[in-house]
């Protein structure tokens, strides 16, 4: 224990360290971060105070909606939560070199694994920041707690909640390298995924029922088994659950309520907290030394045998087929890519899932409401191909790492080299956000002049975003970094979401302005102005960056 | 094969590369000799590429590579002084993609693979991820994917880090049957037992300076010594310092 804390310390005086000497050399991105993360936590505080306020003042069942809120809100925060630990701790318990040293030291492998555990439910709490503190403020303030009641209560209940995430998530990831002895990695992970979506598919399917519209419930039974069923989880054993009970409790002045859930909280934390250590007393240290052996070692192959990915792609021109053989090899073999983008998917899936049940209610919509919903999709669609683009495309020049050296010395032109990373790029993303697209234009009922519009619009937006990424991932490129979460979210990856997010919103606009005029008669040709510029915009969104980033990339040293 | 006119570089007040000018001829072993720091990394990197130099000319077997920037790689051959490739693939894998950067055919690819591998020993780790490889199998690696395309010029940085002595015989006896053939060789290294046993010429450069050019025989007269290369090289490096 003595051990322990002298890590911690260690560590947190590194930290304070590092951070010193990262504010006085990166003090532009450190504050442009900051001034990011502070703007969608007060935005999203005041987007769940006017939804709080909104759904709290509807009577009766207003407050049982904001109570679901809230619970709704936790129970996504702590998956979330999980699966952030589960990517986090690949790097953190089998990928750190730190480890390697620290098992040199005379230490047992439960410490250095308790060491790791506080590491990774650092590392992977920062959803708390962005979604939990402005929601649990916003309901916090509804319900009139004081901010010192508030402040108890989070310092009560954060920790045990974070630790059980970290427990379950970690114990998934020893007993997955642990299966992958018998069991390729990447299946055991897209096992876990499909695990995921189909415990989602239940609380779905079991957790929602469609809301009874007024003239269409057959009698108010059906009303009155809503509102039981609103008033009541689905899973009340989720920490989510008590950590929701919990502030509802304080709302309620009632300690004996607070005291049973913290303390059903707290005990569960140690369960997790012991169960994980005791788990690692015997996981750990066989699945570090599997991990480390298997990094290389691959059985049951014919030597020179030649790649399956290399034979799928003999009809290319050869260099390209060689970076397009790398890029995908590498993206299948690095799980902090392939992983994220799955997530992305499930969410996407989630979405499209949720957009499904508007057919329902779709006919009885007035027009107005129709294209608002239509409009806030198109953003949305907009909105996954930035976010997509800065998390995937914005990396992939820097990814080239320090073996960058190995194209430059190629006879391979840059030119080449971007029209590859742009085109892989193009058939995973843009695809994705036509589905989004074409499946809210189906559920929306939306005529075929829009539609055609809208997936132009798309396309274009697709081509403009992945240049963009591109091309300023070229020109700050990161080749020492090999974290591409860290690459994408450094000086460069901020000023090209900003730039993207700004993008997408004037996109967003001329959609409106398409909508709007199309009813208009004789407005034809100011949709066709709005068209030709959105054009000339995208025009300049493809051109600029690819140039910059050519120019960055030639001129470059190594 | 490989001409360098008036080249300079220099990072910041610092003089890196100050004004070399070298002719190296078809089928030459050029050992390129220095002290920690004194341009021989900067020089090569101008050479395959990796860095520009501020002023001077390089010509790689006539061609200017400021106008002509890809057409001379394929011709060469390069060997870094640090070993990083891509550590995803597996060897196999990772020959394919530079082969297929030369514009080589797959069966050309995997004959020379079959060449290399039993020459250098690398037949067991083929299909095996290269994170796993130690240094010296990486070096083998860089070897072997510097040899696949067969360039008329090779660019080698410190050849023998992390070699066994049973590879550094194999891949001494490689460069001299290669320049033997007719390659061209640029060779960087601390190794001066190397240097002396295959190099035809040697260039001894300080502080970014070429401060000797020559056979053997005529640095020696240069210092007015009958000793070995590195009583040459200690006592040039010695009376410039």
């Amino acid at each position: 224990m003595k051990w322990l804390l002298n890590i911690l310390k260690l560590r947190v005086t590194s930290y304070l360290g590092q951070a010193g000497s990262l504010i006085k050399i990166k003090r532009l991105e450190i504050s442009v971060s900051a001034t990011i993360i502070i703007g969608m936590v007060v935005g999203s505080y005041f987007l769940f105070l006017k939804g709080a306020q909104f759904l709290y003042h509807q009577g009766e069942i207003g407050g049982l909606f904001l109570d679901r809120m809230f619970y709704v809100g936790w129970s996504i925060i702590f998956s979330l939560l999980i699966l952030s630990n589960v990517i986090t701790a690949f790097t953190t318990l089998y990928r750190s070199k730190e480890v390697s040293f620290l098992l040199t030291m005379p230490v047992s492998y439960s410490d250095i694994f308790r060491i790791k555990f506080l590491e990774n439910m650092i590392y992977s709490s920062w959803a708390l920041l962005i979604l939990g503190f402005p929601l649990t403020l916003a309901y916090s303030s509804v319900k009139a707690l004081s901010a010192a009641e508030m402040a108890w209560m989070l310092a009560l209940g954060l920790p045990p909640f974070l630790m059980i995430a970290t427990g379950i998530g970690l114990g998934f990831l020893m007993v997955a390298i642990w299966l992958s002895q018998w069991f390729h990695l990447r299946t055991i992970f897209v096992a876990i995924v499909i695990l995921f979506i189909a415990i989602f598919w239940i609380y779905f399917r079991g957790g929602h029922q469609n809301l009874p519209i007024l003239g269409d419930a057959a009698n108010f039974r059906a009303i009155d088994r809503y509102l039981l069923n609103l008033a009541r989880p689905p899973f009340p054993l989720m920490p989510s659950h008590w950590l929701s009970e919990m502030v509802r409790a304080l709302s309620e002045k009632n300690p004996g309520h607070l005291i049973f859930y913290w303390v059903l909280m707290a005990t569960s934390a140690n369960v997790a907290w012991i169960t994980a250590g005791s788990l690692s007393g015997k996981m750990y240290f066989s699945t570090f030394q599997f991990m480390e052996w298997n990094s290389g070692y691959r059985k049951n192959q014919k030597s020179n045998q030649r790649s399956s990915v290399a034979n799928r792609f003999h009809w290319m021109p050869s260099p390209t087929r060689g970076i397009v053989i790398k890029d995908i090899l590498q993206f299948a073999r690095t799980p902090q890519q392939w992983v994220q983008l799955l997530l992305f998917g499930f969410f996407i899936g989630i979405y499209l899932m949720n957009l499904t049940r508007i057919d329902i209610q779709v006919n009885s919509m007035i027009p107005f409401w129709k294209n608002v919903i239509y409009v806030f999709n198109f953003g949305f669609s907009g909105y996954i191909i930035a976010a997509l683009t800065v998390r995937f495309v914005f990396p992939l020049i820097s990814m080239e790492g320090q073996a960058v050296w190995i194209i430059r010395t190629s006879p391979f032109s840059i030119i080449r080299l971007f029209r590859e990373k742009f085109w892989m790029s193009f058939v995973v993303f843009f695809p994705l956000a036509e589905v989004v697209a074409m499946v809210s234009n189906y559920f929306l009922q939306q005529g075929l002049a829009v539609s055609i519009i809208s997936t132009l619009f798309l396309l274009a937006m697709s081509i403009s975003l992945i240049s963009l990424s591109l091309g300023l991932g070229s020109v700050y490129a990161q080749f020492r970094e090999t974290n591409p979460m860290k690459i994408s979210s450094g000086a460069g990856g901020i000023i090209t979401i900003i730039i993207s997010l700004f993008f997408v919103a004037i996109m967003v606009l001329a959609m409106v302005g398409v909508i709007y005029l199309k009813d208009i008669p004789d407005m034809k040709v100011a949709i066709m102005w709005i068209i030709s510029g959105i054009l000339a915009l995208n025009g300049l969104m493809i051109y600029y960056p690819l140039k910059w980033g050519h120019r960055a990339l030639t001129r470059m040293e190594f | 094969m490989i001409r360098l006119e008036n080249i300079k570089k220099s990072f910041g007040a610092l003089s890196a590369v100050d004004d070399i000018s070298l002719h190296i001829r078809k089928g030459e072993l050029f050992s390129f000799l220095g002290p920690n720091g004194a341009g021989k990394t900067t020089t090569i990197k101008m050479i395959v590429g990796l860095m520009f130099p501020d002023a001077g000319k390089i010509f790689i077997d006539g061609q200017d590579i400021a106008l002509e920037p890809i057409s001379p790689k394929q011709i060469i051959g390069y060997v870094p002084d640090s070993a990083f490739l891509y550590d995803k693939l597996t060897g196999m894998e990772y020959f394919q993609v530079i082969g297929n950067f030369f514009k080589m055919s797959a069966l050309e690819i995997e004959e020379k693979v079959r060449h290399y591998q039993e020459i250098l020993g690398f037949e067991n780790w083929l299909n095996q991820r290269i994170e796993g490889y130690s240094q010296g199998m990486r070096q083998r690696m860089i070897f072997a994917s510097a040899f696949i395309h067969e360039p008329r010029i090779l660019i080698i940085d410190e050849p023998m880090v992390g070699l066994d002595p049973g590879s550094a015989r194999t891949i001494k006896r490689l460069l001299k049957e290669k320049a033997e053939a007719g390659t061209t060789i640029f060779l960087s290294t601390h190794n001066l037992n190397v240097a002396e046993e295959l190099s035809t010429r040697i260039g001894i450069i300080q502080k970014g300076k070429l401060r000797a050019v020559g056979t053997m025989n005529t640095l020696r007269g240069q210092v007015k010594s009958d000793g070995n290369l590195e009583d040459l090289f200690l006592e040039m490096i010695e009376s410039d310092s």
